[in-house]
Protein backbone atom coordinates (compact mmCIF):
# COMPACT_ATOMS: atom_id res chain seq x y z
CA UNK A 1 0.00 0.00 0.00
CA UNK A 2 2.96 2.18 0.59
CA UNK A 3 4.81 1.60 -2.75
CA UNK A 4 1.06 2.81 -4.63
CA UNK A 5 1.40 5.36 -2.31
CA UNK A 6 4.92 6.74 -3.62
CA UNK A 7 3.94 5.90 -7.40
CA UNK A 8 0.59 8.20 -7.07
CA UNK A 9 2.68 10.93 -5.25
CA UNK A 10 5.67 10.59 -8.07
CA UNK A 11 2.47 10.98 -10.37
CA UNK A 12 0.99 13.83 -8.44
CA UNK A 13 4.70 15.40 -8.58
CA UNK A 14 5.56 14.78 -12.11
CA UNK A 15 2.16 15.47 -14.48
CA UNK A 16 -1.09 16.91 -12.59
CA UNK A 17 -2.86 16.09 -15.88
CA UNK A 18 -1.75 12.95 -16.10
CA UNK A 19 -2.88 12.48 -12.36
CA UNK A 20 -6.17 13.92 -12.90
CA UNK A 21 -6.73 11.55 -15.95
CA UNK A 22 -5.60 8.53 -13.60
CA UNK A 23 -7.91 9.92 -10.62
CA UNK A 24 -11.02 10.28 -12.85
CA UNK A 25 -10.25 6.60 -14.88
CA UNK A 26 -9.39 4.94 -11.36
CA UNK A 27 -12.47 5.81 -9.74
CA UNK A 28 -14.83 5.25 -12.60
CA UNK A 29 -13.29 2.28 -13.72
CA UNK A 30 -12.92 0.97 -9.89
CA UNK A 31 -16.86 1.76 -9.38
CA UNK A 32 -17.87 -0.13 -12.96
CA UNK A 33 -16.24 -3.35 -11.91
CA UNK A 34 -17.46 -3.52 -8.34
CA UNK A 35 -20.50 -2.91 -9.70
CA UNK A 36 -20.53 -5.56 -11.99
CA UNK A 37 -18.98 -8.12 -9.68
CA UNK A 38 -21.81 -7.09 -6.81
CA UNK A 39 -24.16 -8.53 -9.85
CA UNK A 40 -22.19 -11.49 -10.52
CA UNK A 41 -21.79 -12.02 -7.26
CA UNK A 42 -25.95 -12.10 -7.03
CA UNK A 43 -26.58 -14.53 -9.92
CA UNK A 44 -24.51 -16.77 -8.16
CA UNK A 45 -26.40 -16.70 -5.29
CA UNK A 46 -29.54 -16.87 -7.25
CA UNK A 47 -31.02 -13.63 -6.97
CA UNK A 48 -32.39 -12.31 -10.00
CA UNK A 49 -32.36 -8.65 -9.79
CA UNK A 50 -34.46 -8.08 -12.88
CA UNK A 51 -37.78 -9.74 -11.39
CA UNK A 52 -37.48 -7.40 -7.92
CA UNK A 53 -40.36 -4.65 -7.63
CA UNK A 54 -40.84 -1.72 -5.27
CA UNK A 55 -42.04 -2.75 -2.48
CA UNK B 1 -0.82 5.17 7.78
CA UNK B 2 1.45 8.17 6.29
CA UNK B 3 -0.21 10.15 3.27
CA UNK B 4 1.89 12.18 1.94
CA UNK B 5 0.46 14.67 -0.56
CA UNK B 6 -1.90 15.59 2.18
CA UNK B 7 0.86 15.02 4.96
CA UNK B 8 -1.30 13.25 7.28
CA UNK B 9 -1.21 9.84 9.40
CA UNK B 10 -4.60 8.25 9.25
CA UNK B 11 -5.45 4.87 10.47
CA UNK B 12 -7.27 3.09 7.38
CA UNK B 13 -10.03 1.55 9.09
CA UNK B 14 -11.36 4.49 9.66
CA UNK B 15 -10.95 5.84 6.09
CA UNK B 16 -12.93 2.05 5.44
CA UNK B 17 -15.66 2.98 7.91
CA UNK B 18 -16.92 6.45 6.92
CA UNK B 19 -16.49 5.29 3.23
CA UNK B 20 -18.94 2.57 3.81
CA UNK B 21 -21.58 4.97 6.18
CA UNK B 22 -21.15 7.42 3.07
CA UNK B 23 -22.08 4.46 0.43
CA UNK B 24 -25.45 3.18 2.21
CA UNK B 25 -26.47 6.71 2.55
CA UNK B 26 -25.63 8.16 -0.90
CA UNK B 27 -26.88 4.80 -2.64
CA UNK B 28 -29.86 4.76 -0.68
CA UNK B 29 -30.94 8.90 -1.17
CA UNK B 30 -29.19 9.61 -4.31
CA UNK B 31 -26.83 12.13 -2.62
CA UNK B 32 -22.88 11.97 -2.91
CA UNK B 33 -22.41 12.20 1.10
CA UNK B 34 -20.24 15.83 0.51
CA UNK B 35 -21.92 16.48 4.00
CA UNK B 36 -20.31 13.49 5.86
CA UNK B 37 -16.85 13.16 3.70
CA UNK B 38 -15.86 17.01 3.78
CA UNK B 39 -15.84 17.16 7.34
CA UNK B 40 -14.89 14.24 8.36
CA UNK B 41 -11.59 13.89 6.71
CA UNK B 42 -11.02 17.94 7.96
CA UNK B 43 -11.38 16.35 11.35
CA UNK B 44 -8.58 14.18 10.58
CA UNK B 45 -6.41 17.00 10.15
CA UNK B 46 -6.85 16.78 6.14
CA UNK B 47 -6.74 20.32 4.51
CA UNK B 48 -9.89 21.59 3.50
CA UNK B 49 -9.20 21.87 -0.07
CA UNK B 50 -7.60 18.47 -0.33
CA UNK B 51 -10.98 17.38 1.90
CA UNK B 52 -13.03 19.01 -0.85
CA UNK B 53 -11.17 17.74 -3.69
CA UNK B 54 -10.84 14.11 -2.09
CA UNK B 55 -14.09 13.76 -1.54
CA UNK B 56 -15.49 14.50 -4.84
CA UNK B 57 -13.57 12.05 -6.46
CA UNK B 58 -14.74 9.16 -3.58
CA UNK B 59 -17.93 10.47 -4.54
CA UNK B 60 -17.69 9.68 -8.90
CA UNK B 61 -16.83 6.17 -7.78
CA UNK B 62 -19.53 5.65 -5.37
CA UNK B 63 -22.16 7.15 -7.93
CA UNK B 64 -21.16 4.83 -10.38
CA UNK B 65 -21.91 1.89 -8.51
CA UNK B 66 -24.91 3.02 -7.45
CA UNK B 67 -26.34 4.45 -10.69
CA UNK B 68 -25.76 1.52 -12.25
CA UNK B 69 -27.47 -0.53 -9.78
CA UNK B 70 -30.11 2.18 -10.05
CA UNK B 71 -30.15 1.52 -13.95
CA UNK B 72 -30.74 -1.98 -13.32
CA UNK B 73 -34.08 -1.56 -11.67
CA UNK B 74 -35.12 1.99 -14.20
CA UNK B 75 -34.99 4.25 -11.60
CA UNK B 76 -32.66 6.69 -14.48
CA UNK B 77 -35.01 9.04 -16.36
CA UNK B 78 -31.58 9.84 -18.51
CA UNK B 79 -33.56 12.75 -20.85
CA UNK B 80 -34.66 14.60 -17.22
CA UNK B 81 -30.93 14.37 -16.39
CA UNK B 82 -29.57 15.19 -19.73
CA UNK B 83 -32.47 18.23 -19.37
CA UNK B 84 -30.67 19.25 -16.21
CA UNK B 85 -26.87 19.41 -17.28
CA UNK B 86 -27.03 23.26 -18.76
CA UNK B 87 -28.95 24.12 -15.79
CA UNK B 88 -26.74 22.64 -13.57
CA UNK B 89 -23.89 24.26 -15.35
CA UNK B 90 -25.15 27.56 -15.28
CA UNK B 91 -26.20 27.68 -11.75
CA UNK B 92 -23.23 26.33 -10.15
CA UNK B 93 -21.13 29.12 -12.15
CA UNK B 94 -23.85 32.11 -10.77
CA UNK B 95 -22.99 30.29 -7.42
CA UNK B 96 -19.05 30.43 -7.51
CA UNK B 97 -19.42 34.38 -8.59
CA UNK B 98 -22.14 34.99 -5.53
CA UNK B 99 -19.54 33.38 -3.41
CA UNK B 100 -16.44 35.31 -5.12
CA UNK B 101 -18.56 38.77 -4.09
CA UNK B 102 -19.38 37.48 -0.62
CA UNK B 103 -15.35 37.10 -0.55
CA UNK B 104 -14.89 40.59 -0.87
CA UNK B 105 -16.06 41.34 2.88
CA UNK B 106 -13.80 38.89 4.87
CA UNK B 107 -13.58 35.15 5.22
CA UNK B 108 -15.88 35.84 8.51
CA UNK B 109 -18.66 37.49 6.61
CA UNK B 110 -18.75 34.18 4.31
CA UNK B 111 -18.76 31.61 6.90
CA UNK B 112 -21.89 33.52 8.87
CA UNK B 113 -23.59 34.07 5.83
CA UNK B 114 -22.97 30.76 4.33
CA UNK B 115 -23.67 28.80 7.76
CA UNK B 116 -26.97 31.11 7.88
CA UNK B 117 -28.16 29.82 4.89
CA UNK B 118 -27.66 26.29 5.36
CA UNK B 119 -29.80 26.30 8.52
CA UNK B 120 -32.59 27.84 6.60
CA UNK B 121 -32.48 25.68 3.52
CA UNK B 122 -31.45 22.41 5.23
CA UNK B 123 -33.47 22.98 8.01
CA UNK B 124 -36.65 24.02 6.30
CA UNK B 125 -36.31 21.37 3.51
CA UNK B 126 -35.93 18.84 6.97
CA UNK B 127 -39.26 19.89 8.43
CA UNK B 128 -41.31 20.26 5.29
CA UNK B 129 -39.95 16.55 4.14
CA UNK B 130 -40.97 15.03 7.17
CA UNK B 131 -44.40 16.58 7.60
CA UNK B 132 -45.10 15.63 3.20
CA UNK B 133 -43.85 12.34 4.39
CA UNK B 134 -46.01 11.23 7.33
CA UNK B 135 -48.62 13.40 5.39
CA UNK B 136 -48.16 10.92 2.32
CA UNK B 137 -48.32 7.43 4.15
CA UNK B 138 -51.25 8.60 6.15
CA UNK B 139 -53.26 9.46 3.07
CA UNK B 140 -51.69 5.96 1.89
CA UNK B 141 -53.22 4.23 4.52
CA UNK B 142 -57.06 6.18 3.79
CA UNK B 143 -56.77 5.42 0.25
CA UNK B 144 -55.56 1.50 1.27
CA UNK B 145 -58.79 1.00 3.88
CA UNK B 146 -61.41 2.72 1.13
CA UNK B 147 -60.25 0.25 -1.83
CA UNK B 148 -60.55 -2.85 0.47
CA UNK B 149 -63.84 -1.38 1.86
CA UNK B 150 -65.06 -1.02 -1.65
CA UNK B 151 -64.05 -4.38 -2.16
CA UNK B 152 -60.78 -3.13 -4.81
CA UNK B 153 -57.54 -4.40 -4.57
CA UNK B 154 -55.32 -2.08 -3.79
CA UNK B 155 -52.38 -1.51 -6.25
CA UNK B 156 -49.28 -0.26 -4.68
CA UNK B 157 -48.23 1.49 -7.84
CA UNK B 158 -50.98 3.64 -8.31
CA UNK B 159 -51.15 4.58 -4.76
CA UNK B 160 -47.18 5.15 -4.25
CA UNK B 161 -46.18 9.22 -4.29
CA UNK B 162 -49.79 10.38 -5.41
CA UNK B 163 -50.28 13.04 -2.71
CA UNK B 164 -46.54 14.28 -4.34
CA UNK B 165 -47.37 15.54 -7.91
CA UNK B 166 -50.19 18.59 -7.34
CA UNK B 167 -47.55 21.23 -8.16
CA UNK B 168 -46.32 18.96 -10.82
CA UNK B 169 -49.30 18.27 -12.76
CA UNK B 170 -49.76 22.59 -12.69
CA UNK B 171 -46.19 22.98 -14.56
CA UNK B 172 -47.10 20.16 -17.06
CA UNK B 173 -49.65 22.65 -18.09
CA UNK B 174 -46.85 25.04 -19.00
CA UNK B 175 -46.44 24.39 -23.35
CA UNK B 176 -43.52 26.25 -23.05
CA UNK B 177 -41.40 24.18 -26.10
CA UNK B 178 -39.36 22.05 -26.22
CA UNK B 179 -41.46 20.10 -24.44
CA UNK B 180 -39.54 16.23 -23.40
CA UNK B 181 -41.21 13.09 -23.22
CA UNK B 182 -40.84 11.30 -19.97
CA UNK B 183 -42.69 8.00 -19.64
CA UNK B 184 -40.60 7.05 -16.45
CA UNK B 185 -42.38 10.20 -14.50
CA UNK B 186 -46.00 10.72 -13.00
CA UNK B 187 -45.97 13.64 -15.20
CA UNK B 188 -45.14 12.72 -19.22
CA UNK B 189 -44.93 15.72 -20.92
CA UNK B 190 -42.89 18.57 -19.22
CA UNK B 191 -41.43 22.05 -20.66
CA UNK B 192 -37.33 21.80 -20.93
CA UNK B 193 -37.26 24.77 -19.34
CA UNK B 194 -39.42 23.63 -16.18
CA UNK B 195 -36.47 21.59 -15.66
CA UNK B 196 -33.48 23.97 -16.66
CA UNK B 197 -34.59 26.61 -14.28
CA UNK B 198 -35.36 23.60 -11.65
CA UNK B 199 -31.71 22.33 -12.61
CA UNK B 200 -30.25 26.47 -12.32
CA UNK B 201 -31.74 27.07 -8.97
CA UNK B 202 -30.47 24.06 -7.44
CA UNK B 203 -27.29 24.75 -9.15
CA UNK B 204 -26.79 28.40 -7.64
CA UNK B 205 -27.09 26.68 -4.48
CA UNK B 206 -24.43 24.02 -5.07
CA UNK B 207 -22.34 26.42 -6.31
CA UNK B 208 -22.27 28.54 -3.33
CA UNK B 209 -23.02 25.91 -0.46
CA UNK B 210 -20.29 23.58 -1.80
CA UNK B 211 -22.35 20.36 -1.90
CA UNK B 212 -22.78 17.77 -4.43
CA UNK B 213 -26.83 18.56 -5.13
CA UNK B 214 -28.49 15.59 -4.05
CA UNK B 215 -29.93 17.45 -0.43
CA UNK B 216 -31.93 20.09 -2.87
CA UNK B 217 -31.57 18.23 -6.66
CA UNK B 218 -34.24 14.96 -4.98
CA UNK B 219 -36.48 16.56 -3.41
CA UNK B 220 -36.84 19.43 -6.09
CA UNK B 221 -37.59 16.11 -8.76
CA UNK B 222 -40.02 14.89 -6.28
CA UNK B 223 -42.32 17.85 -5.66
CA UNK B 224 -41.24 19.99 -8.75
CA UNK B 225 -40.76 17.77 -11.81
CA UNK B 226 -42.77 15.11 -10.11
CA UNK B 227 -40.36 12.05 -10.19
CA UNK B 228 -41.44 9.32 -8.25
CA UNK B 229 -39.27 9.29 -5.46
CA UNK B 230 -36.73 5.92 -6.53
CA UNK B 231 -36.98 7.57 -9.37
CA UNK B 232 -35.67 10.94 -8.30
CA UNK B 233 -33.10 9.17 -6.48
CA UNK B 234 -31.42 6.94 -9.55
CA UNK B 235 -31.28 10.60 -11.56
CA UNK B 236 -29.96 12.41 -9.10
CA UNK B 237 -27.17 9.85 -9.07
CA UNK B 238 -26.36 10.07 -12.59
CA UNK B 239 -26.26 14.05 -12.14
CA UNK B 240 -23.96 13.38 -9.36
CA UNK B 241 -21.29 11.74 -11.71
CA UNK B 242 -21.35 14.54 -14.03
CA UNK B 243 -20.62 17.18 -11.79
CA UNK B 244 -18.46 15.12 -9.44
CA UNK B 245 -16.58 14.18 -12.27
CA UNK B 246 -15.59 18.06 -13.86
CA UNK B 247 -15.45 19.08 -10.45
CA UNK B 248 -12.98 15.98 -8.73
CA UNK B 249 -10.96 16.48 -12.77
CA UNK B 250 -10.37 20.29 -11.86
CA UNK B 251 -9.75 19.59 -7.96
CA UNK B 252 -7.20 17.14 -9.15
CA UNK B 253 -5.46 19.73 -11.65
CA UNK B 254 -4.96 22.34 -9.22
CA UNK B 255 -3.51 19.59 -6.98
CA UNK B 256 -6.45 19.14 -4.57
CA UNK B 257 -7.13 15.63 -4.26
CA UNK B 258 -5.55 12.70 -2.60
CA UNK B 259 -6.57 9.46 -4.55
CA UNK B 260 -4.68 7.20 -2.18
CA UNK B 261 -7.46 8.26 0.35
CA UNK B 262 -10.17 8.64 -1.94
CA UNK B 263 -9.34 4.70 -2.68
CA UNK B 264 -9.35 3.84 0.55
CA UNK B 265 -12.60 5.42 1.32
CA UNK B 266 -13.86 4.27 -2.34
CA UNK B 267 -13.29 0.39 -0.83
CA UNK B 268 -15.77 0.92 1.97
CA UNK B 269 -18.26 3.26 -0.52
CA UNK B 270 -18.79 0.15 -2.99
CA UNK B 271 -20.10 -2.18 -0.85
CA UNK B 272 -22.22 0.44 0.88
CA UNK B 273 -23.76 1.62 -2.00
CA UNK B 274 -24.79 -1.30 -3.95
CA UNK B 275 -26.46 -2.03 -0.43
CA UNK B 276 -28.21 1.27 0.02
CA UNK B 277 -29.47 1.13 -3.82
CA UNK B 278 -30.24 -2.50 -3.35
CA UNK B 279 -32.63 -1.11 0.22
CA UNK B 280 -34.35 0.84 -1.83
CA UNK B 281 -36.18 -2.04 -3.50
CA UNK B 282 -37.55 -2.42 -0.65
CA UNK B 283 -38.73 0.45 1.08
CA UNK B 284 -41.84 2.79 0.17
CA UNK B 285 -41.05 6.09 -0.83
CA UNK B 286 -43.09 8.12 2.07
CA UNK B 287 -40.28 6.15 4.28
CA UNK B 288 -37.49 6.85 2.52
CA UNK B 289 -38.52 10.97 2.50
CA UNK B 290 -39.11 10.38 6.57
CA UNK B 291 -35.50 9.08 6.75
CA UNK B 292 -33.70 11.81 4.27
CA UNK B 293 -35.60 14.20 6.63
CA UNK B 294 -33.92 13.00 9.69
CA UNK B 295 -30.59 13.31 7.66
CA UNK B 296 -31.24 16.86 6.60
CA UNK B 297 -32.49 17.39 10.32
CA UNK B 298 -28.81 16.17 11.31
CA UNK B 299 -26.95 17.53 9.05
CA UNK B 300 -28.56 21.41 10.07
CA UNK B 301 -27.62 20.36 13.70
CA UNK B 302 -23.60 19.76 13.34
CA UNK B 303 -24.06 22.94 11.35
CA UNK B 304 -25.37 25.17 14.13
CA UNK B 305 -23.15 23.42 16.55
CA UNK B 306 -20.13 24.47 14.01
CA UNK B 307 -20.97 27.87 13.54
CA UNK B 308 -22.69 29.08 16.66
CA UNK B 309 -21.71 26.41 19.83
CA UNK B 310 -17.98 26.50 18.12
CA UNK B 311 -17.33 23.17 18.74
CA UNK B 312 -16.54 20.95 15.30
CA UNK B 313 -15.44 18.03 17.19
CA UNK B 314 -18.80 17.38 18.21
CA UNK B 315 -20.32 18.65 15.06
CA UNK B 316 -17.97 16.02 12.87
CA UNK B 317 -18.81 13.62 15.82
CA UNK B 318 -22.83 14.21 15.34
CA UNK B 319 -22.95 14.22 11.42
CA UNK B 320 -20.53 10.73 11.81
CA UNK B 321 -23.07 9.08 14.47
CA UNK B 322 -26.03 10.03 12.47
CA UNK B 323 -24.48 8.66 9.51
CA UNK B 324 -23.37 5.31 10.94
CA UNK B 325 -26.55 5.12 12.75
CA UNK B 326 -29.05 5.79 9.65
CA UNK B 327 -26.96 3.44 7.55
CA UNK B 328 -27.73 0.98 10.34
CA UNK B 329 -31.10 1.38 10.01
CA UNK B 330 -30.77 1.07 5.98
CA UNK B 331 -29.41 -2.21 6.56
CA UNK B 332 -31.96 -2.93 8.94
CA UNK B 333 -34.85 -2.16 6.42
CA UNK B 334 -33.19 -3.88 3.32
CA UNK B 335 -32.71 -7.33 5.88
CA UNK B 336 -36.80 -7.21 6.72
CA UNK B 337 -37.82 -6.56 3.09
CA UNK B 338 -35.66 -9.23 1.68
CA UNK B 339 -36.91 -11.66 4.59
CA UNK B 340 -40.82 -10.45 3.70
CA UNK B 341 -39.90 -11.22 -0.03
CA UNK B 342 -38.99 -14.23 0.78
CA UNK B 343 -42.09 -15.43 2.54
CA UNK B 344 -44.27 -14.05 0.69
Amino acid sequence: MNELSAILEQWYENSRLLYALVTIGAMAGIGLLFALLGAWVLRKLGIDTSRLEHK
Amino acid sequence: MYFPIAEVNIVVWYLVGIGFAVGVCGGFWGMGGGWITTPALFAMGVPMNIAVGTGLAQMVGQSVVATIWHSKFGNISTRVAGAMIPGTMLGVEIGARIMEGLKTSGQAHVDEVISLLYIILLGGLAVSTLLESLHSQRTLVRERQRRVEEGRAAAEDELQDRVSVDLAERLQHLRLPPMICCPLLRVPRMSFWVIFLAAALTGILTGLLGLGGGFLRVPMLVYLIGCPTHVAVGTDLFAIIISGGYGSFTHALKGNVDLMIALLMLLGALLGAQIGSFATRYVQGAQLRALFGVALIAATASIVVKSFLDRPQLAVLLIIGVAGVLAAMIIGLLIRGVIRSSRS
